[in-house]
């Protein structure tokens, strides 16, 4: 019995595990359920926190890579870049999970019980402009997608899923209505400049509006006047002529009220060093009267490795150093003060070098943009001249011949032959070979560019100047030169360099590039004003496709007399021996199959 | 007791100690119950000096590539003053030292208990009770320092600096493992006559918690070792990441006069990984044996001669695995996840929580099902005995999508998956050995062999564009992890042959070819080399080799006793790439073995000059894209080695001598592991996986050393 009563009551034992299953309920440490989040500020505030790190798209400079691709930079970092075409999909958008989650947030802030109405609709504001937003990135690289609106799908097992299927829309219903939503939203969004321009105000909706109706007005116009428009029969590609006007007078009405704000204006704290002043304006945060939105770091939490990858070698902080450089194309098209043609003077009419006495001394009177912008031989970064230096060179039976060396080696003479920043033309790392350096969001700050620390400058992504630009174009379009002409000068005047007096289309496209280089707009403006494919043609040494360098020497030859005195070589870098070639089929990203399996209604672009 | 300190492979690098301890103790409580408790411990510390980057083993290595000839460690060959000896500032170890770049430092002090308690509750019936706790408790210190390398000025005998890091790096991981597993059982053994049961009824759990913090600063001064809350930027929590097991298990057996053998056994096993109506599981498993050698016919044949011993054996089991790849605990919970992306907003970074996708109520337990049969021998009185054994597993309930439901991209989610794919394990397992005596030699020999092939088996409704893509992408019941290339065909020998050759062999119209180059296979014959010649070349390139064998031996004569291992494999390919095969990949050196070996010009000023031909296409900066290094057998070999694994030498003294004194036994004996290797692979060894060939090699190590007992 005694064995008895003990077997049954280990058995018992045993099976009372069976209780134990809520041993195998465990919780998590850090999910948080729709309740959780929608019933505090606080954490809300994270979710739209989420949402402004995930919209990041195009050129920036978090990734020096995209600066190589067009013709504003080439990568100096290792060897050749055999890249020369455009990939079906270059800075192509499709993030319908974003749009979801953005939807699921509006859902929940509209019923949210914790927060008073002001609030409420700032971050309504902000989520629809964040919408907004990546819509406009969708259509400026595919053209009309399917527009959702505030749904949130939900699917169950057995539904018809034909109800989920929405097709793409046209270019231009996707161009209106990111547009209205930004007409909406304006007033739901405060009026005064948010801290360091990090989130959505007023302003950066009505510069979106903007931004997003020259977009469409150009494309009305200039693709209409293609020998072949792109488009397709339903409209998804190709918005009709006739729309352009109405686009670019609600571009022109929209820029101006930004313009006439009195929140912003183009940023003189400098007037008597407007190089220095043209690069405070972009790259230096505080006391910022320029900037309406960018994409803010700061450390420690956030930071990016711009200044830490192309900060010249004789600057550098820690191992990482010069793995871009503008080129020689993109310095050319700065115009002289009292000069439209930009060509820097290295030779004269009868092919002789010309000589300088300072390497400097070939941009005197240049645009002080171009100061603002680029780093030049001999110019002038955290108080210390930056050095280029190619090689040597000295005549030998009436040829010129040179001789350079591993960086920082000097000659028997103690003269310097080959700089540590270069440039070379060898294949290695960390050694420039274009003859410039960014200066435009480099960072000044101690330690920026170590690896432990990193660089807090921000990417602006709307300014005060694009405002001024935006009205310049859509004033010329709509025939009012007199208009168009004062917002024109208005930018050269911040410059420092000599206005204009009559206005053509030429101007305006070169004013674009030389005020927003590296700025996420240069592939976006020759893409909708249809330049993009005679721009980049493909033709090999073009001076507009291929990408060109310019190489200083120091004349070291003592029985010449330019003894001492440098010269400069133009010549297209090795590290790209391909000319950049665009062809029709890159002025629409591809659809992705994928996307059309999965929706049947969804049609491919031309040229697909 | 004991203890361990071994340097580590790099020369002053530091290395690694460890101190053991252990204790056993047995009670019996009464004749019925017994107890016993034990506990092990170690204390193991890993040092070396500070360096750049996750893996402070590996620069030293990459410097064996990086750090051209040409350069000194030492600038003007003063210790005092490192220099830049190639692109990569950290490739010198010259400065690699405690003093110029820092420690650092990682112990684990760990302890086991385990209780155990067995009482008898009448005969044949038992209970046991087990209860073990487990802590492992880590801490590691790493500090990098700043550094500088220099230069020399002849003229001014002055070292500047040509090179600065201004980035320290100081990191702390604190934490522990934790894991409290318990097991209860019930067992009952009876034989009745020729009839013998046992049976076992069972309860286990296992719990793991795994806390851990890592901090991060940047010290002020190299000389401050310590975290200071004002230099601390980085401070993660991970959290307990609690894991939570319980299974219940039953197994019975039946044997009938040791001829005949049965044994069913199952499990119900929960895991917390699960949601609730899907966490539970059900594991069967039977297997049966024969031993026809105790059979009366068997006996009375002449078989019984032959064979002294023969065995039938099969098993049959499924078990289950919640080890599911691309689930995490908790996928089954909607809602929001914190600390996931974030921006700076306001002038301040705000941690950011990310929206969750769809919850996962559609996955479960991983079944694999798992056959064997297989057959024991021995003959000649036992001298000879030998097993073979075929087995089988396949796995169910692999992770997919059901492709054929098709939700618009636009929803913003895709479904979750679910169990449908499943793969296969196949192989043959084979094991022989004969041992012997001869007068006082006593002797084994053994060999063994294992041929293990893995299949990629079902797909959820797969599905193809045509008869190529079924060819060269799927995965349906076929050998799995299948390594495809282009195969080589020689290389060309003269400029006349490059000419004259009729296949595009480099996609340019053979304009980059040089003689030496590589010539590809046209496979199916369109006169152009590409994707479409790609045929499989070899087996899986980073895991055990298909076939595996060893032989083992042993002799004891007299007092003297020495055994012996060898072990190798076949049917495993390694990828020779990067700077093995990249002519001076990044600005690096390339093996001597292939420098050495490859076409050139007697006179490399003069292009005219005659071309040496050679194993390997000519070196050309620069050319790591050109046809040469494309996939193909070229480059990817198919590795066979064998290795003398173990061998162990020893001389036990005889009793004789032994008597007069305390000792019972004294034995000494010499011992060495991985002394020797034959492959066809060079300048590597076979074991690794690394393609560009930094990968250390297995450790040759020799033991001297006694026995003693008293």
């Amino acid at each position: 019995m005694k064995i008895k009563n003990i077997f049954i009551a280990l058995l018992v034992a045993l099976f009372s595990l069976s209780s134990c299953s809520d041993f195998l309920e465990r919780e998590p440490d850090k999910i948080l359920s729709d309740d959780q989040i929608f019933s505090d500020a606080i954490m809300i505030k994270s979710v739209l926190s989420n949402f402004y790190g995930r919209i990041t798209w195009g050129q920036h400079i978090d990734d020096s890579y995209s600066y190589t691709i067009l013709d504003e930079a080439a990568k100096t970092d290792g060897g050749p870049d055999n890249r020369g075409g455009f990939e079906d999909d270059r800075w192509r958008v499709y993030d319908y999970s974003l749009l979801r989650n953005l939807n699921q947030f509006l859902k929940g802030v509209r019923a949210s019980t914790v927060l008073d109405n002001a609030t409420q609709k700032q971050l309504e504001g902000e989520a629809r402009f964040i919408r907004a937003w990546l819509y406009f990135n969708m259509v400026r690289g595919m053209g009309g997608m399917p527009i959702v609106g505030d749904e949130v799908f939900e699917y169950t097992p057995g539904m018809d899923i034909t109800a989920l299927q929405y097709p793409r829309s046209t270019e231009a219903e996707l161009y209106d209505y990111i547009i209205s939503e930004c007409d909406a939203i304006k007033d739901f969004l405060p009026v005064d400049p948010s801290v360091r321009a990090a989130r959505a105000t007023k302003w950066a909706a009505l510069m979106l509006k903007a931004r997003a109706a020259v977009y469409a007005g150009s494309l009305a116009n200039y693709n209409n006047k293609m020998a072949s428009p792109i488009k397709t029969s339903g409209g998804e590609v190709g918005i009709p002529a006739n729309l352009a006007q109405g686009y670019y007078q609600i571009a022109l009405t929209a820029a101006e009220d930004v313009i006439k704000s009195g929140k912003y204006e183009l940023q003189l704290s400098k007037p008597d060093d407007r190089g220095r002043n043209f690069y405070e304006a972009l790259s230096v945060k505080e006391n910022n009267k320029e900037v309406i939105w960018a994409r803010d770091y700061k450390y420690p939490g956030q930071t990016n490795g711009f200044t830490q990858s192309n900060i010249p070698p004789s600057h550098a902080e820690d191992i990482d150093r010069a793995y871009a450089g503008p080129i020689l194309n993109l310095v050319e098209d700065f115009e002289y003060i009292n000069d439209r043609d930009g060509a820097i003077k290295t030779k004269d009419a009868n092919g002789n070098y010309i000589f300088y006495d300072k390497p400097e001394d070939a941009f005197a009177n240049k645009d002080p943009r171009l100061w603002g912008t680029v780093i030049y031989p001999g110019a002038v970064f955290k108080g210390t001249p930056v050095v280029l230096q190619a090689g040597q060179k000295y005549l030998e039976n009436g040829v010129w011949k040179f001789r350079t060396s591993e960086p920082g080696v000097t000659d028997d003479n103690k003269i310097l032959i080959t700089s540590v920043n270069g440039p070379t033309t060898t294949n290695n790392q960390f050694i420039n070979k274009t003859g410039f350096f960014f200066r435009k969001f480099l960072d000044e700050t101690p330690s920026a560019s170590t690896r432990g620390r990193r660089s807090e400058m921000w990417f602006p992504r709307f300014r005060f100047a694009e405002a001024v630009m935006i009205a310049a174009e859509a004033a010329y379009e709509l025939n009012q030169p007199i208009k168009s002409l004062t917002y024109l000068n208005m930018i050269r005047e911040r410059a420092g360099i000599q206005s204009l007096t009559s206005v053509t289309f030429n101007d305006i496209v070169r004013e674009n590039r030389v005020e927003f280089a590296f700025e996420d707009h240069r592939y976006w403006d020759l893409k909708r004003w249809r330049l993009a494919d005679k721009v980049w043609n493909g033709v090999q040494n073009s001076s507009t496709a291929q990408q060109w360098a310019l190489f200083p020497y120091l004349v070291n030859d003592p029985s010449n007399p330019n003894n001492g005195k440098w010269v400069f070589d133009k010549i297209a870098t090795h590290m790209s021996p391909n000319p950049r070639n665009f062809e029709m089929k890159n002025y629409y990203n591809f659809i992705d199959q994928g996307w059309i399996n999965n929706n049947p209604k969804i049609v491919k672009n031309p040229y697909q | 007791m004991g203890n361990l300190n071994q340097d580590a492979i790099i020369v002053n690098y530091g290395g690694f100690t460890r101190t053991n301890v252990q204790m056993n103790v047995n009670a019996n409580i009464t004749d019925k119950l017994r107890v016993g408790a034990g506990m092990n411990g170690r204390v193991e510390k890993r040092v070396n000096p500070g360096v750049p980057g996750g893996d402070d083993y590996w620069l030293p290595r990459f410097g064996t590539y990086r750090n051209l000839p040409t350069r000194r460690p030492f600038a003007n060959d003063n210790p005092n003053y490192p220099t830049l000896t190639s692109t990569e500032a950290g490739t010198n170890f010259a400065w690699l030292t405690y003093d110029l770049s820092g420690r650092f430092e990682d112990t684990w002090r760990v302890v086991q208990l385990n209780f155990d308690a067995e009482y008898e509750i009448a005969d044949g019936l038992k209970a046991k009770a087990l209860v073990s706790y487990y802590l492992a408790n880590q801490r590691m210190d790493n500090q990098e320092y700043t550094y500088k390398l220099y230069g020399y000025n002849k003229d001014t005998d002055t070292y500047p600096v040509i090179f600065e890091n201004t980035n320290p790096w100081r990191e702390r991981r604190q934490g522990y493992n934790e894991e409290i597993t318990s097991n209860i059982q019930l067992s009952y053994n009876k034989k009745i006559g020729d009839h013998s049961i046992a049976a076992i009824l069972g309860a286990e759990t296992i719990k793991r918690d795994t806390p851990t913090t890592w901090v991060h600063s940047i010290p002020t001064s190299n000389a401050l070792h310590l975290i200071d809350y004002e230099t601390m930027d980085t401070y993660d929590d991970t959290g307990n990441n609690t894991q939570a097991r319980l299974g219940y298990l039953g197994r019975f057996n039946y044997d009938y006069a040791g001829k005949y053998l049965v044994e069913f056994s199952g499990r119900y096993d929960g895991s917390w990984k699960f949601p609730t109506d899907q966490r539970w599981g059900f594991f069967p498993s039977a297997s049966a044996g024969w031993r026809i050698s105790e059979e009366n016919f068997w006996r009375e044949s002449k078989l019984s001669n032959t064979f002294s011993d023969f065995k039938l054996r099969a098993s049959y089991g499924l078990l289950g695995d919640d080890n599911v790849s691309g689930y995490s605990a908790f996928d089954y919970l909607g809602g929001y996840t914190y600390k996931n992306g974030g921006s700076v907003i306001d002038g301040k970074y705000t941690i950011g929580t990310a929206p969750r996708g769809l919850p996962v109520t559609t996955l479960s337990w991983i079944k694999a099902k798992i056959f064997d049969v297989g057959v024991d021998a021995s003959f000649l009185k036992g001298k000879l005995s030998g097993s073979f054994d075929y087995f089988d597993r396949l796995r169910t309930g692999l992770p997919a999508s059901k492709y054929d439901i098709l939700l618009p991209s636009e929803v913003g989610f895709s479904l979750p998956q679910e169990n449908l794919n499943s793969d296969r394990h196949r192989g043959y397992d084979l094991l022989l050995k004969w041992s012997d005596k001869v007068n006082e030699l006593t002797y084994s020999i053994a060999a063994n062999a294992t041929y293990s092939r893995f299949y990629d088996w079902d797909r959820y409704k797969p599905r193809f564009s045509n008869s190529w893509n079924v060819y060269r992408n799927s995965i349906v019941e076929r050998y799995g992890y299948l390594n495809w290339g282009l195969q080589a065909d020689g290389q060309f020998q003269s400029w006349e042959e490059i000419a004259t050759w009729p296949i595009d062999n480099d996609r340019q119209g053979n304009k980059t070819l040089r003689p030496g180059d590589v010539k590809y296979k046209d496979i199916n014959g369109d006169g152009v080399i590409n994707g479409m010649d790609e045929r499989p070349i070899g087996y899986r390139q980073d895991s055990t080799p298909i076939f595996n064998y060893g032989f083992n031996f042993s002799f004891l004569w007299k007092g003297f006793d020495l055994a012996f291992d060898l072990t190798g494999g076949a049917m495993n390919t390694w990828y020779q790439e990067w700077e093995q095969r990249n002519p001076f990949h990044d600005g690096g050196n390339n093996p001597q073995y292939y420098m050495e070996n490859t076409w050139r010009l007697a006179d490399i000023w003069d292009a005219n000059s005659e071309l040496i031909p050679g194993k390997y296409p000519m070196l050309l900066i620069g050319n790591s894209s050109h046809s040469n290094y494309w996939n193909s057998t070229f480059w990817k070999k198919n590795v066979k080695y064998l290795k003398l694994r173990n061998l162990e030498f020893g001389y036990s003294l005889p009793n004789s001598l032994l008597n007069r004194t305390s000792i019972s036994d004294l034995r000494f004996y010499v011992a060495g592991q991985n002394l020797f290797g034959l492959t066809n692979l060079i300048g590597v060894d076979p074991e690794i996986n690394d393609t560009n060939g930094l990968a250390y090699p297995t450790m040759r190590i020799v033991n001297v050393g006694l026995t003693l007992k008293f």
